[in-house]
């Protein structure tokens, strides 16, 4: 057995039972593994009368073949059906969980029924107990961290939901190493439905290579593309030493910013997001394990303000969405929020909902009488973090309401009068990267099957043209996609992005792995895993596999009655004109969203309501799920 | 004679040792301008290009356009907002 395990570990809470069952080779040379493992468990095990927070609605954290080798392999996938909407919840989490959990012969963590009482999964060396959480309940993620390191030594790694999980919140996630979370979309609620507060791991085994000298040359290649010196990536380099954050600078020039609930695209001056602030007081970058670029998160310690002398982590769009979407415009308090928001288990993009909600009061649609004598004025942050509380414990009428999500809250409040500038789709809030400025990023979240969630095509632009090996036909033009002042060729990038990316997900690889030529060429990748699983995988099989996982994600959410009705955006982007956001018009044009929107169902396959035809469900071996589709 | 704002954002604050200044310039393109900060911030021009010209990033905001990326001839007007990252 090479690079997979072909075992998953399934669960059940309400029997408290566990048993390791083979999967069929089938599944893996279709599915590859991680985020197209998941898809295929889920598709299969539940029906559009699963009830998401019921007992059957499987919570899948999936691994790929490239979990456990040197290969920034943290990357961990999670996905159940959404209680947000009822349609896909998928994330992806980094850390050092998912090596653990793959040292344990599996390839993944099927987990359904319900615990009676708060409990933690304990899965040591392949055996499986159930613990009392009772003693964790209603902790914050940090101190729950905390408690489980001094019952457990450093072998293990854990998953853990805080207060916002345990109420069941929209906007919950799992966290994981104090400041990787994932399952935003729904997977933190999923986790709290089930009582299930924390997963401890530790795993001794391995994960054997079928070819090590091959394994050793595709990753030297990779290492190669990567080094800084060389990669054409402008990322690349600024991440490794800054983080992600040091692009928030860049994307306030673009206008890409998103400043009171998405209205604005930039604050002038030098803004107090900037890395340059940042720089004083970071410690490190955190690298999830085997990554080679360490780059997404640093471990920040402030110099003043609340969380003076303790560490906290620091994300690019988390402090634009809890800090200058709220105009709070000092980096110590956006600081404080985003470390609010992860000791509360609550996905950081919750500011857009707290946003909206300042927005409504400020129009007069919500009332002291609403919030329970709360003044909700932007740049006040400590209405920010009150919020923060009441939507995370659901501690009155307007926490309560927004923990249910903003599509819902925005439905109730003044009989929809707000609901255009509640920056949300398919029921998920908005995640940054402006789609006024990105015509491929307004494309994306409207169709995209997640709501809206930036990361599945990331990044949202093609690649330069330099990095593009001669021997690569790429299936759009790059100047034409490049273009943000037209919607030629867009439907055509954002089917190739998210078939690619959905390849580097079920690698279980991290999306900020593909760059420079790397982003365009995944044939270093097809080496990888053909020396680390023994089979012949090439870009072209990848990319295949690619598209039938998104198609059959897709056809989830038909089943579960998604169409072109979902597919849309909120008016702040395609009526309200925005001078500092910058493509062509300043907005996204309805008309050409809607061309947009008929190219990319084109190219995928699909009749213009967005329904897969028949004949692409065969293409990709999805014939039985074109019968239950009765197409 | 041009005002302009420069932010130098990433590795290329570190080289100006500084976020962000206001400059009167005489640079009349915007590769002018880069060699005025090579002149000033040795290193920058080859911090800046690669082979074809366009490796890093350079936004130039002006008014009538929310940001584009200047080509070498680009006029330099005053009040120009230029970021390097
Ligand atoms: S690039 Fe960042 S998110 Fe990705 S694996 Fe590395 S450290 Fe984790």
């Amino acid at each position: 057995m090479y690079g997979w395990q072909k075992k998953i570990l399934r669960v059940d809470l309400s029997k408290q039972t566990a048993s390791f069952e083979p999967m069929p080779d089938e599944v893996y040379r279709d599915f590859l593994g991680g985020r197209g493992l998941a898809i295929k468990i889920l598709y299969d095990e539940t029906d559009k009368d699963t009830d998401p927070m019921g007992p059957d609605n499987p919570l899948i954290f999936a691994l790929g073949p490239l979990n456990g080798t040197p290969f920034g392999s943290g990357r961990m996938t999670v996905m159940t059906r959404s209680p947000r909407n009822g349609f896909l919840s998928d994330g992806n989490i980094g850390g050092h969980f998912a090596p653990q959990l793959k040292y344990n012969g599996v390839d993944a963590l099927v987990i359904k029924g319900i615990s009676e009482k708060p409990c933690m999964l304990v899965i040591d060396n392949g055996e499986v107990s159930f613990r009392s959480a009772e003693h964790l309940w209603g902790k914050t993620t940090r101190e729950t961290e905390r408690l489980l390191r001094e019952e457990f030594d450093d072998s293990y790694q854990f998953r853990y939901i805080g207060p916002a999980g345990e109420h069941c919140v929209g906007q919950s996630v799992i966290v994981g190493n104090l400041l990787h979370t994932g399952g935003r979309t729904g997977g933190g609620m999923v986790m709290g439905s089930k009582r299930l507060k924390a997963i401890v791991c530790r795993g001794n085994g391995s994960v054997k290579v079928a070819d090590p000298e091959a394994y050793l040359k595709a990753y030297q290649r990779i290492v190669f593309e990567l080094d800084p010196r060389r990669c054409t990536d402008v990322y690349r380099l600024p991440y490794g030493l800054y983080g992600d954050v040091s692009v928030n600078g860049l994307v306030n020039e673009y206008g890409g910013l998103a400043i009171e609930n998405g209205k604005y695209g930039t604050v002038g001056g030098e803004g107090s997001f900037t890395a340059e602030k940042m720089l004083r007081i970071t410690k490190k970058p955190k690298s999830c394990y085997g990554c080679m670029q360490g780059c997404c998160i640093n471990w920040v310690v402030p110099t003043e303000g609340k969380l003076k002398g303790i560490g906290t982590q620091a994300h690019a769009g988390s402090l634009n969405a809890m800090g200058s979407n709220l105009r709070i415009m000092n980096l110590n308090q956006q600081l404080e929020n985003t470390n609010m928001c992860c000791d509360l288990g609550l996905d950081t993009f919750v500011g857009f909902a707290i946003a909206w909600a300042f927005e409504a009061f400020d129009k007069g649609y919500l009332t002291t009488k609403d919030t329970d004598g709360l003044v909700l004025k932007f740049g006040d942050n400590d209405a920010v973090q009150e919020m923060l509380k009441n939507i995370a414990y659901r501690r009155n009428w307007i926490g309560n309401l927004l923990a249910d999500g903003l599509d819902r809250a925005s439905d109730i409040v003044a009989d929809g009068a707000c609901k255009g500038f509640a920056l949300q789709s398919k029921g998920v809030e908005y995640s940054t990267v402006n789609p006024r400025v990105y015509y491929n990023m307004a494309l994306h979240y409207a169709i995209s099957d997640v709501g809206l969630n930036h990361t599945r095509i990331y990044p949202p632009y093609p690649p330069l043209p330099e990095a593009v090996p001669p021997d690569v036909k790429l299936p759009y033009d790059i100047e034409k996609a490049k273009n943000k002042h037209t919607v030629d060729d867009k439907g055509k990038f954002v089917r190739w992005c998210l078939n690619t990316r959905a390849v580097i997900n079920s690698l279980e690889t991290c999306a900020y792995s593909p760059r420079g030529r790397l982003y365009s060429d995944q044939r270093p990748y097809a080496e990888l895993v053909s020396a680390v699983t023994g089979e012949n995988f090439t870009a072209e099989r990848l990319y295949e596999i690619g598209e039938r996982i998104c198609q059959l994600e897709h056809s989830f959410n038909v089943r579960n009655g998604a169409s072109r009705k979902d597919d849309v955006l909120p008016d702040r982007w395609t009526k309200e004109n925005d001078p500092t956001s910058g493509n062509g018009y300043n907005m996204v044009v309805q008309e050409e969203l809607d061309r947009m929107i008929d190219d990319f169902y084109d190219v995928s396959g699909w009749d213009r309501n967005g329904i897969p035809k028949r004949e692409t469900l065969e293409r990709f071996g999805l014939s039985y799920v074109a019968d239950e589709l009765g197409l | 004679m041009a005002k302009i704002l420069l932010r130098y954002m990433g590795r290329f604050c570190e080289l100006a040792q500084k976020p962000l200044e206001e400059r009167e310039v005489t640079c009349k393109t915007f590769s002018e301008l880069i060699d005025l900060l090579e002149h000033d911030y040795p290193g920058y021009a080859a911090e800046f290009y690669n082979l074809i010209g366009e490796r890093h990033e350079c936004t130039l905001r002006r008014p009538e356009v929310a940001s584009i990326n200047p080509k070498a001839d680009e006029p330099v007007r005053d009040g120009d907002c230029y970021g390097f990252y």
